[in-house]
């Protein structure tokens, strides 16, 4: 014998709440009888979101690994060799250059940045590094140290590593060529080009590049950090400097950031994946639910003939979408979270809560739009069809 | 398989939905395969162009060329081991490039590019002897992008070293469009732009092997044994060994996994509504002697046929999109990934298709008679 259903008709007395009730009621026991086909949707729909949140966490953290020398810079303003096209790695500027830049007004310190990777030894492998060399005190090293303190004698270092890569502590030491290099102070997410990064003394930078050219060149700069007077604006000051001083490009630091190599290209890839993956959620969740109101199109011609309300008939939809959109979207960050905290040596990204909410809460809303097709389906249902053979 | 062919002409619509989906997600697999080898070709093209010959790095370089140091004294070692033909240099170094006549005028900094400039000994099948008398070879992707052509003066770094295009070849990109010099005029030119970047006098970053009979085989080894401090690779092995590339194939490779795993349950759930339609016409079916089989056929006919139409449909859809994105995205279409993802979409959908199975193996015929 079928089992009857049963309502919570006794608790509640409100009509309005008994019907919100029986809405529930009949949009969880679809669910629960069709279980295999709503656990397909919510599988794709979590699989999309997993894509989705994996996407964003690497991206957020190759992004952070080329620029963040840049952003977590000292200086407000970063001066370019002209023909570079603001490319640290392709600025090459004459060392005089401080001084003349010194002279605008609205500047109150320059410091020298040379930029270089070397391969250096650690105690376990031999590792590519970013070198910045500069001056401690001036505006060539990150803002704020998490750790020790700045370099006040050479062959001292501050590290910053991407969580792509190796990471050091404090007192640690590499070596380059012959030199060796200990870390006294350790900033967050100041690391360039994806490589740990060692921010020394100028003198030191000069010395490792002199060993590796075999002579004692001339170590040019490859660019000029700038801190501005108080109260002065940076762009405007950048602007002084780039009209005062021939041959070189001078930008505030949210610009030289915008324009590393490497970072718009990723951003813009993205992008692009994110809004196929974006469409390809609204899409099967659209084509899914139309079908299955199409399919069921006879039980709510019945349901409106008997006295349900179009909001009756439509609420069970809706519910079914924030529940089975949302669990798939949650499960899908649930997965995305326990599989890149797993990966952590290999992708080092995390994903960080506001960026897991926003998605899901994008997709739960595209999940409703996506189900406006079916409800326009449902809405269109005309009662009299159940008087009809083709109703029902 | 009749029925199902003439049910797909009759209603084309009631399959349009899962076409739809099937589509997009061809263009999202198109797309991450255009990535994938985007990004690995883009940054192997040096490599690429020393096919059937040898790279011998400083053995603890890890093959790779910028960690790579190599004497002439060893580069002379090298030769003498037998089966070696001839060997010659390499080096790489980061730089500008602009055509001569915008270097003048530092406002147009719009074509001023920023490239990875090779110095080079030895012509292979793809890049041409060294001109030398500072003249350059120089990749098609860099001649597009600057709009120069043979014969042109191009300005390199921030010194504006002049040197002209003597021939413009195929893509060579190697993370940036590579520009060729001889090895004299390499150094020459970088050690006037940017000393930091030479390697020491009589120094070289990796050796050019080209074996005496053409044949590889075997000799890698022989160099690796018979000279201290070297190690020998083809071009695959060096780009095999390649960290980012490596990484970014094998993440691209997951993501394209996990999306063909949407597009099985897609397809799955599709045929699951589809069959539950069907349930009554299936018994009738079932009934008048049609076996589980047959209908099996069917429905995998139809998951076959709207997966290729969905393929065409969506390969078109991305060579169109593919052809609007920014020039400097890293995505190359090829051949090659195109019939691998059409491959891998086809059996994915049948797969999805069968999904359905159970359902329809619960059918009772006598249910035909209510």
């Amino acid at each position: 014998m079928a089992s009857r259903p049963v309502y919570p008709e006794s608790k509640v007395d409100d009509t309005t709440s008994r019907r919100k009730l029986l809405q529930v009621f009949i949009a969880l026991k679809e669910i629960r009888r069709s279980l295999g086909r709503f656990t397909l949707l919510t599988g794709a729909v979590g699989l999309l979101v997993l894509l989705l949140l994996f996407f964003q966490a690497v991206a957020g953290t190759l992004t952070l690994g080329i620029t963040g020398a840049v952003e977590s810079s000292a200086a407000d303003v970063l001066v370019y060799d002209e023909r570079a096209r603001l490319n640290p790695q392709a600025s090459i500027l004459p060392v005089q250059t401080v001084e003349q830049v010194a002279t605008v007004d609205g500047v109150a310190a320059a410091a020298p940045i040379s930029i270089s990777v070397f391969t250096a030894t650690t105690a376990e492998e031999d590792v590519d590094v970013t070198v910045f060399g500069g001056d401690p005190t001036g505006p060539s090293v990150p803002k704020e140290l998490s750790a020790g303190r700045l370099p006040q004698a050479e062959g001292e270092a501050i590290f910053s590593g991407s969580s792509l890569d190796s990471t050091f502590e404090l007192s640690d030491q590499i070596t380059v060529g012959t030199d060796e290099l200990t870390v006294v102070g350790v900033a967050d997410d100041a690391a360039f080009n994806v490589a740990p990064t060692f921010y020394v003394p100028f003198d030191t930078y000069a010395r490792l590049v002199q060993e590796r050219a075999g002579s004692p060149i001339d170590v040019p700069l490859s660019l000029v950090g700038v801190a501005v007077s108080e109260g002065a604006d940076a762009q405007q000051v950048a602007a002084r400097i780039t009209d005062r001083i021939d041959g070189v490009q001078a930008v505030d630091r949210a610009t030289a950031v915008a324009e590393v190599p490497g970072a718009g290209q990723i951003t813009q890839s993205f992008g692009i994946l994110y809004l196929l993956l974006f469409v390809v959620v609204t899409i099967v969740t659209g084509v899914f639910f139309l079908i299955l109101t199409v399919q069921k199109a006879d039980a709510l011609v019945l349901l409106r003939a008997v006295g349900a309300s179009r909001f009756d008939v439509v609420r069970p939809v809706l519910l079914q979408v924030v529940i089975i959109v949302g669990l798939g979207a949650v499960g899908g960050a649930l997965v995305a979270s326990g599989l890149l905290r797993a990966a952590q040596d290999t992708f080092g990204a995390q994903l960080s809560l506001s960026t897991t909410v926003t998605t899901v809460l994008a997709i739960l809303l595209l999940g409703l739009v996506a189900s406006l097709g079916a409800i326009r389906r449902v809405l269109k249902v005309d009662p009299v069809q159940a008087t009809t053979k083709a109703g029902i | 398989m009749r029925i199902a062919l003439q049910e797909l002409l009759r209603q084309p619509g009631r399959f349009v939905p899962v076409g739809v989906a099937l589509t997009l997600l061809v263009v999202l697999l198109v797309v991450l395969g255009g990535f994938l080898d985007g990004l690995e070709l883009n940054q192997t093209g040096a490599y690429r162009a020393h096919d059937n010959r040898l790279l011998v790095f400083a053995d603890d370089a890890d093959l790779q060329l910028q960690r790579s140091r190599i004497t002439g004294d060893t580069a002379q070692d090298v030769e003498a081991v037998a089966g070696v033909g001839t060997v010659g240099w390499l080096s790489q170094a980061a730089s500008t490039a602009s055509p001569a006549s915008t270097a003048a005028e530092p406002g147009e900094d719009a074509q001023i590019q920023d490239v990875i400039v090779f110095g080079y000994d030895q012509s292979t099948d793809t890049i041409p002897a060294p001109p030398g008398d500072r003249g350059a070879v120089v990749d098609a992707v860099l001649a597009d992008l600057i709009g120069i052509q043979s014969g042109d003066t191009v300005v390199l770094g921030p010194s504006a070293e002049e040197v002209t295009v003597s021939q413009i070849v195929g893509d060579l990109t190697q993370g940036a469009p590579t520009v060729w010099l001889s090895t004299a005029d390499w150094r020459a030119v970088i050690g006037a732009s940017d000393p930091t970047a030479l390697p020491r006098e009589q120094t070289t970053q990796a050796l050019v092997v080209t074996p005496a009979d053409g044949n590889t085989s075997g000799l890698a080894e022989r160099i690796d044994t018979q000279v201290e401090g070297v190690s020998a690779a083809t071009p695959e092995q060096v780009i095999g060994a390649l960290d980012v590339v490596q990484s970014q194939s094998s993440t691209f490779r997951g993501i394209i996994g996990v999306t063909f795993a949407v597009t099985l349950l897609v397809v799955a759930l599709f045929f699951a509504l589809i069959t539950l339609e069907r349930v009554g016409l299936y018994s009738v079916l079932k009934a008048i002697g049609a076996r589980t089989s047959d209908l099996l056929l069917g429905i995998s006919i139809q998951a076959v046929v709207i997966s290729v139409v969905a393929l065409l449909v969506g390969i078109a859809a991305s060579l169109a999109f593919v052809a609007v994105l920014p020039a400097d995205l890293p995505v190359r279409l090829l051949p090659s990934r195109l019939g691998l993802i059409a491959v891998g979409t086809v059996v994915t959908a049948l797969i999805g298709s069968l999904f359905t199975l159970r359902r329809i193996l619960s059918i009772d015929p006598a249910e035909a008679i209510g």
